[in-house]
């Protein structure tokens, strides 16, 4: 494992509450530089598969972390509301400093736009913007990338510069990755793409 | 006359004036963290902590022919601590109810967590049953008057409340980033678990003492009013900075205003009085605030 910054073998990811495999057994490496696709049918382990990635539980099979891995991941959000007031800039002010890829991301977003007031997609931008930088949410730069949905509530120009900023932070760095769950076509990204199937045929499928 | 009762109450209205600010912040950063029931559950929970360390207090005989407790250190720290200790049992077993009995986004779990609310109330309402000779304080210990709180536990409560007030001001963006993973993110920020400790312990402390000192009333109006009445009227368009300032205003405002009314009427209590000039003053900030964005 000498350029992969994660290896994945024999694995299957399982279900939280009954411990039985959601998955097929499969294989994956993360090399330095690349992105990763996870595609899949509904329900079948896609954003489990972050879970498990994160947390190092539910799973079986081999999992193999390169030293001073730093895994930052993006949770599948459905426009969180916030119950305080709050301000882009308000959360912007808590990354140390905003990289390039992440000014890139924010484009022509206002400042003084209430968090609640904004739409999910521009949600979105400032998120992962927070994710490209070194902020509170995290204690180290990521060198890899977790990201469960990410495309959810983009219009095509914001996931062109979704992919964009994906590219240049990877580029940003010598041992950095992504794996990201999406079930928008986004092969533009340039990346490999992983098909999760069912450890059990689903209902419609008997 | 005012100047006298000012004279005769002055450490219970600085220990107000103290401890509602610091009490709106910590609801603030509650309702962030979707706590709000939780603070609801723990609030009474401190009452019923109080209560029943007022009971254990005169089981073992420690009160004056008057049946009100003596106004003695060790008594006062005994049912702060058992206070305490109950509403830290009652909060870990909100947290159970809402995290391990039901499942998470279950629409039962809100009335799940207030049917445990309504089981202390009735304890609370029990303890009264059977400690007639209690009656008097446990019933001004749930509405809080000027009389209710002694001169020890009101310095007691103008300490803690500018400690707590101190703290949760200067971590006020901490705080908020914390609540913002948790509730946004879904996980928590690196470091933020002795800072959620410690939020948490200091929440808890200051209720307990503050239902004991001034009543359960104008705890949870300090916890829930100014920060409603802030965002219902004002919506949410100022910054994280400026609503610090406008919840810290609203309490100190609605408490001075509220005492003010008090002490000028012979009839009309304290807490109430409070809690409505908190809501008062909180909409006319908030409709100025509101204005200006």
């Amino acid at each position: 494992m000498d350029s992969a910054l994660l290896e994945l073998r024999d694995f299957q990811v399982l279900d939280q509450g009954t411990k039985r495999p959601l998955t097929k057994p499969f294989s994956l490496s993360v090399q330095t530089g690349t992105i990763h696709l996870v595609r899949g049918p509904n329900g079948v382990g896609k954003s489990s598969l972050i879970r498990a990635l994160t947390s190092e539980s539910f799973y079986q099979g081999g999992l193999l972390k390169a030293p001073n891995l730093n895994i930052a991941t993006h949770p599948q959000i459905s426009a969180p509301m916030f119950a305080l007031p709050l301000r882009l800039s308000d959360i912007l002010s808590w990354a140390d400093e905003l990289s390039d890829s992440a000014r890139s991301l924010l484009g022509d977003l206002i400042p003084d736009r209430p968090w609640d007031s904004c739409s999910g997609g521009e949600r979105q931008r400032v998120l992962l913007a927070m994710l490209f930088s070194k902020s509170f949410f995290l204690s180290k730069s990521p060198t890899l990338l977790l990201l469960d949905e990410p495309m959810n509530h983009l219009d095509e120009i914001s996931q062109a510069e979704v992919i964009s900023a994906i590219r240049e932070w990877i580029k940003g760095g010598s041992n950095r990755g992504a794996i990201i769950v999406s079930h928008e076509d986004i092969s533009t990204l340039k990346c490999e793409i992983l098909t999760l199937q069912a450890a059990t045929p689903s209902l419609g499928r008997r | 006359m005012i100047w006298e009762s000012i004279q005769l109450y002055k450490w219970t209205i600085l220990s107000a004036l103290a401890i509602a600010p610091a009490l709106a912040l910590v609801g603030a950063q509650s309702l962030a963290r979707g706590w709000s029931l939780r603070a609801l559950v723990v609030g009474q929970g401190t009452s019923f902590g109080t209560y029943f360390g007022l009971l254990l207090v005169g089981w073992l005989g420690w009160v004056h022919d008057s049946g009100q407790p003596a106004e003695d250190f060790k008594q006062f720290i005994f049912i702060l601590t058992i206070s305490v200790l109950v509403a830290a049992l009652i909060g870990l077993i909100t947290i159970w109810i809402e995290n391990r009995l039901l499942r998470p986004g279950d629409p039962s779990r809100p009335q799940a967590v207030m049917a445990f609310f309504t089981l202390l109330l009735a304890a609370s309402a029990l303890i009264v049953a059977v400690s007639p000779h209690l009656e008097s304080h446990l019933a001004s210990a749930f509405t809080g008057d000027l009389s209710t709180a002694s001169d020890l536990e009101s310095r007691l409560t103008l300490g803690l409340g500018l400690g707590v007030l101190g703290w949760v001001w200067l971590r006020w963006q901490r705080l908020s980033q914390a609540a913002f993973a948790r509730v946004v993110l879904l996980k928590d920020g690196p470091g933020s678990e002795p800072l959620e400790i410690t939020f948490s312990l200091l929440a808890l402390v200051a209720m307990a003492l503050t239902v004991h000192a001034l009543g359960v009333l104008f705890v949870f109006g300090s916890l829930f009013v100014p920060s409603s009445v802030l965002t219902l009227v004002g919506g949410k368009s100022q910054s994280l900075a400026a609503f610090r300032w406008q919840l810290v205003t609203t309490a100190v405002l609605g408490a001075a205003i509220g005492f003010g009314v008090s002490l000028i009427s012979t009839t009309l209590p304290t807490a109430p009085m409070i809690v409505f000039f908190q809501a008062l003053v909180g909409a006319t900030v908030g409709y100025a605030s509101s204005r200006r964005s």
